[in-house]
């Protein structure tokens, strides 16, 4: 049976706005709907539900949306260039390399918003060129990418861990950073993000065709005519800076970027082609409704975040792995 | 025609292949047999450009192969890889993906690209799931798969490294009958296969490797009176009916 595709999609972005409404009304103080549609349409800067949308549930909403949005759309073009359904940012090291300079930033340049996406950047491209340099001399087995990335990641997380030993300031943001959050983003943060994502997303887009031909291996992407090694870069260079933007916002999240994907696949098995804007749309709200679940669960006590998707991305990576075993062995 | 001179390569300091000259002819299959690691597939990835020789030359159609943009090449050469990663596409895709070479700046698929792809399905006999996915299909099936792609890629040449190898023995015959069509269509076919008495009975000409060189070329009863697979296989070849070969040990 073929689903229609754009019927699903609907039916996603559908949920977006009650969602959305739910997320900025909902929180340590109740803003009942009559009082946001005065805040916004009524203008009265100083009162209380226009500070609190503002400054606090708006940013964390649209840091929520797009985190997810980025480390969906990292986690699908690195499973697609590596062919491995196991790869996310947060597993191969690519989150870890973003985080180790982004932290160096936070330390070394204070004063410039920008230096903190530009440094993860930097970060997540150098560790994604890694993994999969160390990947290719290791035989580019399935199992080889996976173990480089858990090695380069304990490597990062130990440079940012003796970071936070020889300067101890960092260690405040080192443990919110690697817990990882939506709840102190401000919009002109989310503003500097804008556009590295806007770029990684570009590439994914436009290069759409290229990633699938270059998902086929090397032999038979030459084959048609396409040279995998500038196109490679050019999909590692697009999952970086979406992982780079995720991490500048929200720390260290894992999971959204190896579930959101397989979500995806799981709605719509046949039609392929629809699985990347389908992962950017699950991963957006995957993130916003774990945030509204932390907030909400145990009120008036929030739960990281991280911690949510942690108990929720677990059992499904294990699943995976058991159902690839399985269908491995048949 | 693909001509090749003097060739030589191999991987790194080691050579592999070793001053072979050869043509591939259209409207013929031509088989590249020869013992484990005699330098058969890294013969056809040297023509295709994957390796770069270390000695000699490779004209496609009178032209340096070297010349060639990636995408010039494709449109001349079509390569069905010995190994193969499944993909998570559809039947159509992957047939589409074989028009990469002929696309416009704009990278859409035109009516013509369309008609190429419908073609190719069909005449690989992929046409009835072109739905589905590559992973959901047997071996047999993604084989075909894989061969409606080099087709809509709408290449003189085609390159085929050991493709029969996990089909059963119907399968195997049914792809060298295409195979035979798809020469006759004026293709030149150029097959590794493992399987002598297949290698005999269905290419018209043979190029016989051994440990990296050209041990001998021509048609296979030419190569039968000379005793070729004798010396390089140690076995036995007993012409049988209908142009079919059985093979006994030595």
């Amino acid at each position: 049976m073929r689903r229609k595709p754009w019927l699903i999609l609907g039916m996603l972005a559908a949920l977006l706005p009650p969602i959305a409404l739910l997320s900025l009304s909902l929180g340590a103080s109740f803003l009942p709907l009559g009082d946001l549609w005065r805040a916004v349409f009524q203008g009265d800067v100083a009162s209380p539900a226009y500070v609190i949308l503002l400054h606090i549930r708006l940013p964390r909403l649209l840091g929520a949306l797009m985190s997810g949005i980025c480390l969906a759309g990292a986690g699908y073009i690195l499973q697609k260039i590596l062919n491995n359904p196991l790869a996310a940012p947060s597993v191969i090291g690519v989150n870890s390399g973003a985080g180790l300079l982004a932290l160096c930033a936070m330390l070394f340049l204070p004063g410039s918003p920008s230096a903190v996406p530009a440094g993860a950047f930097l970060g997540a491209l150098l560790a994604a060129l890694m993994v999969y340099l160390i990947s290719t001399l290791a035989g580019s087995s399935k199992a080889s990418i996976i173990l480089s990335g858990v090695a380069l990641s304990a490597l990062l997380n130990a440079c940012m861990d003796a970071l936070v030993t020889f300067f101890p300031d960092a260690a405040l943001s080192r443990s919110s950073f690697s817990i990882g959050g939506f709840e102190s983003l401000s919009l002109p943060q989310l503003g500097t993000v804008l556009p590295f994502m806007g770029a990684g997303l570009f590439l994914a887009f436009f290069f759409s065709r290229e990633l699938s031909i270059l998902s086929m291996g090397d032999e038979s992407a030459r084959s048609v005519g396409l040279r995998p090694g500038p196109y490679r870069l050019v999909f590692l260079g697009a999952a970086a800076l979406l992982s780079a933007s995720a991490v500048s916002l929200s720390g260290l999240i894992g999971f959204v970027g190896l579930i959101a994907p397989h979500i995806a696949r799981l709605l719509l098995p046949r039609q392929p082609s629809f699985h990347l804007p389908l992962s950017l749309l699950c991963g957006g709200l995957l993130c916003a409704v774990c945030d509204l679940m932390a907030r909400l669960l145990f009120a008036p006590y929030e739960l990281p975040v991280s911690i949510l998707l942690a108990f929720l991305g677990a059992p499904f990576f294990l699943s995976l792995l058991f159902h690839q075993k399985r269908r491995e062995a048949a | 025609m693909i001509t090749l001179r003097n060739l030589s390569a191999g991987y790194g300091k080691k050579a592999v292949l070793k001053d072979i000259s050869a043509a591939f002819t259209p409207g013929k299959i031509t088989g590249i047999i020869g013992p484990n690691g005699s330098g058969k597939s890294t013969l056809l990835k040297t023509i295709l450009g994957f390796i770069p020789p270390s000695q000699g030359q490779i004209l496609i159609d009178g032209r340096d192969l070297h010349s060639f943009s990636a995408k010039e090449r494709a449109r001349r050469m079509a390569f069905l890889p010995q190994q193969r990663i499944i993909p998570e596409m559809t039947v159509e895709e992957l047939a589409a993906h074989g028009r990469y070479a002929h696309l416009g700046a704009q990278r859409i698929l035109s009516k013509r690209d369309h008609q190429a792809i419908d073609q190719a399905l069909w005449l690989s006999g992929a046409e009835s799931y072109r739905h589905e996915l590559i992973s959901r299909l047997s071996g047999g099936q993604q084989q075909r798969a894989y061969l409606s792609q080099l087709l809509s890629q709408d290449a003189p040449h085609l390159l085929l490294d050991e493709p029969i190898n996990h089909l059963d023995p119907s399968g195997q015959l049914e792809w060298m009958e295409l195979l035979k069509k798809l020469a006759h269509d004026g293709r030149s076919i150029v097959i590794v296969l493992h399987d002598l008495p297949l290698a005999m009975q269905y290419c018209h000409e043979l190029t016989v490797l051994e440990k990296g060189e050209l041990k001998a070329k021509g048609a296979p009863p030419t190569l039968l009176e000379k005793d070729i697979p004798q010396q390089v296989f140690k076995v036995r070849l007993l012409p049988g009916p209908d142009g079919c070969y059985a093979v006994t040990r030595l």
